[in-house]
């Protein structure tokens, strides 16, 4: 009995253990720096792993003398905007590759896989022309526009995968039933595929808030930044880091995805599995 | 009630070609069979008529009315699949009472069809369960309650018993069947197990290769079977064919013959066979007409070594070597037979079967 707790221990719950303080540690390290100040982050003679005296000050800096909430908003929006453009489009993409055997429905699946290989490094300079020519420079909706871009070829092939999973003769029986097409999909599909869309949407939603290169490219003024660019552009002075608000932006930034991660876990693994249990 | 007719109907995959020249009519109220092997085109036949699939040539009839290109939804078809199709997200009732309410039903209406009909397959008690908190066997009920309710001209069933444990599945074939004679709509069959086939239909079609074999009332089937494949897919245990046999004529009279066997031809049959004389056939014996005999001269009497005997029940299966040949008899429970024993067995010659060995047809 005790032989096998130990190697429990050692096969499962040492690596596990190893493996969380791998991941969890810069998160920590962002937490430790967000509340100490400047004073105790410089002094080498402290333990750089604790935090000796408990200080608000880089929390004011980033809360009053950057916009930071105006960007978290503007990284929100964005992220919104562009996971429901995207889901909605894949959602009927995916339904129309996988269900409806139209002339060149494989194909075009192919090419949808083909679109989401491309970097967007080659992508940005093309997409900057149509974003002059729209309009749309120096606009949040540049990046609501853009981010689906790389998102429906993401969400379209997640979602082919989980219809795939859903057997046709539930569609079928409907139809003989006198169901119409968008009948089906709204009342059976959209239901029955109910995780993938979440897991997809999640995806979806991380991929533009933490979305960096677009959202360089295209916006420039300040109070129109998202979290990733506004942290990196206004708060790394020429070669100045000022570390204690960068972090502290950092941990705000990363909490939200954290919460909606955390509140769809199960779902989310129900989507990637592609399982529907009956 | 309706009439369901397939005229030549065909369909082809790319180069597959999956039903091939598909020619019947399936009468007002009657229970119409589809057997035969996997991947013999049972499926296919049944999703053309039912709308799902299109049709490669042919035409489809229903009540004389062409529907090759008209909608499932407008068929007023049901059918019941093999995987049962529940919507696993719906409540008992709410599967039920789907079709329904697309038809724009009154409540109270749907209500009580519903509750009737759950009350007739007794699944009364699970309207308000989610399909997965139920047992292989109620999800069945399930899935025929949701084509019954309909009541739609035509009920269509794709193999509904196979996923079944074996008790369940003779209950529920009981349980079919008395539900058709209480509703007597037309309803096509679909199964890959004869013995369902046989107990089930009005009239059986046996399939192979996407082409029908032979239609006819089972009895019709099990005795005079067209060719070696249905003689063969018929019967259990399976029919006994004896290649090589011939025919051969002495005094006026037909035998078959073959190593360790001379079996009289009735004389019914002489006139169908007399061309074969000389000529080596298949010969087909049921291992049902194959019994034990007493008189070592009797006309078909046939002297055998047993090799194994299986006891069933009802019957005893030897299998047994005569000549050369191994052939399956099912004899009298009573019998005393023991293993590496001679047996004297008695052909029921009137049942005998007779195939060309080309063609495969029968002979008589
Ligand atoms: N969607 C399809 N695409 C290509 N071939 C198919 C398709 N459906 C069935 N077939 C082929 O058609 C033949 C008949 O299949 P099916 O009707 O399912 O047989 P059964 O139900 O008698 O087992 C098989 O050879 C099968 O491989
Ligand atoms: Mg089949």
């Amino acid at each position: 009995m005790k032989q096998k707790a130990w190697t429990k221990f050692l096969r499962f719950y040492l690596p596990l253990g190893l493996f969380l303080l791998f991941l969890l540690f810069p998160f920590y390290w962002m937490f430790a720096t967000t509340f100490k100040s400047d004073a105790e982050l410089y002094n080498l003679k402290l333990n750089p792993f604790l935090i000796h005296h408990w200080s608000l000050v880089n929390l004011k800096h980033l809360f009053y003398q950057t916009p930071f909430l105006r960007w978290l908003w503007n990284t929100f929006f964005v992220a919104i905007t562009s996971t429901l453009i995207s889901l909605s489009t894949s959602l009927l993409a995916a339904y129309g590759i996988q269900r409806i055997r139209f002339k060149g429905s494989s194909m075009m699946g192919i090419g949808i896989f083909f679109c989401y290989l491309v970097p967007p490094t080659i992508l940005f300079i093309p997409l900057a022309t149509m974003v002059f020519k729209l309009h749309l420079w120096d606009s949040l909706w540049a990046l609501s526009l853009i981010y689906p871009t790389f998102l429906i070829p993401f969400c379209t092939w997640l979602l082919m995968g989980y219809f795939n999973s859903i057997p046709k003769e539930l569609e079928e029986c409907a139809m003989m039933d006198g169901a119409s097409r968008m009948w089906i999909f709204w009342r059976v599909i959209i239901p029955l595929s109910l995780p993938g869309i979440l897991s997809a949407g999640i995806f979806a939603f991380t991929l533009s808030w933490n979305e960096y290169l677009y959202a360089l490219t295209f916006i420039s003024t300040s109070l129109k930044k998202t979290v990733s660019v506004g942290l990196v552009t206004e708060l790394v002075r020429g070669d100045i880091y000022h570390w204690g608000p960068l972090m502290a932006g950092a941990l705000f930034g990363s909490v939200p995805v954290a919460l909606v991660y955390s509140f769809f876990v199960e779902y989310y693994v129900a989507g990637i599995t592609g399982a529907l249990k009956e | 009630m309706a009439e369901v007719a397939l005229h030549h109907v065909g369909k082809k995959y790319g180069d597959v070609q999956a039903v091939e020249d598909f020619t019947l009519t399936i009468q007002h109220g009657e229970f119409m069979v589809f057997v035969g092997p996997s991947g013999c085109g049972k499926t296919t036949t049944l999703r053309m008529i039912a709308g799902l699939e299109e049709i490669t040539s042919g035409e489809i009839l229903i009540d004389g009315r062409k529907v090759n290109h008209l909608p499932p939804k407008d068929r007023d078809i049901a059918m019941v699949f093999q995987n049962y199709a529940l919507y696993p997200h719906m409540t008992v009732f709410d599967n039920m009472a789907f079709g329904l309410k697309l038809k724009k039903m009154p409540r109270d209406e749907i209500e009580q069809r519903v509750r009737q009909t759950a009350g007739m397959l007794g699944i009364l008690d699970f309207l308000k369960r989610k399909p997965r908190e139920l047992s292989g066997g109620q999800r069945q009920r399930v899935a025929l309650g949701r084509a019954i309710v309909r009541t739609p001209k035509v009920y269509l069933f794709d193999e509904p018993l196979s996923n079944l444990d074996a008790k369940l599945r003779v209950q529920m074939r009981l349980e079919l069947k008395k539900l058709h004679e209480k509703m007597n709509t037309t309803s096509i069959y679909v199964t890959h197990d004869q013995i369902e086939a046989m107990t089930m239909g009005d009239r059986i079609v046996v399939m192979k290769d996407g082409r029908i074999q032979q239609v006819g009332h089972p009895l019709e089937i099990y005795m005079h079977p067209r060719n070696r494949f249905v003689a063969g897919f018929i019967g259990s245990p399976t029919m006994n064919f004896i290649e090589g046999a011939r025919i051969e004529k002495e005094n006026g009279a037909l035998f078959s013959v073959t190593k360790g066997m001379k079996l009289p031809i009735p004389k019914t049959h002489f006139e169908a066979l007399a061309p074969y004389a000389g000529r080596e056939i298949v010969l087909g014996v049921r291992p049902e007409d194959l019994s034990e005999g007493d008189d070592p001269n009797a006309p078909g009497a046939v002297k055998a070594y047993v090799e194994v005997v299986q006891p069933v029940g009802n019957q005893i299966y030897i299998d047994v070597k005569v000549g050369d040949r191994n052939l399956l008899a099912a004899i009298s429970p009573q019998s005393a037979v023991k293993v590496k024993e001679e047996i004297l067995l008695k052909a029921r010659l009137e049942n005998l079967h007779f195939f060309d060995p080309e063609s495969e047809k029968a002979l008589v």
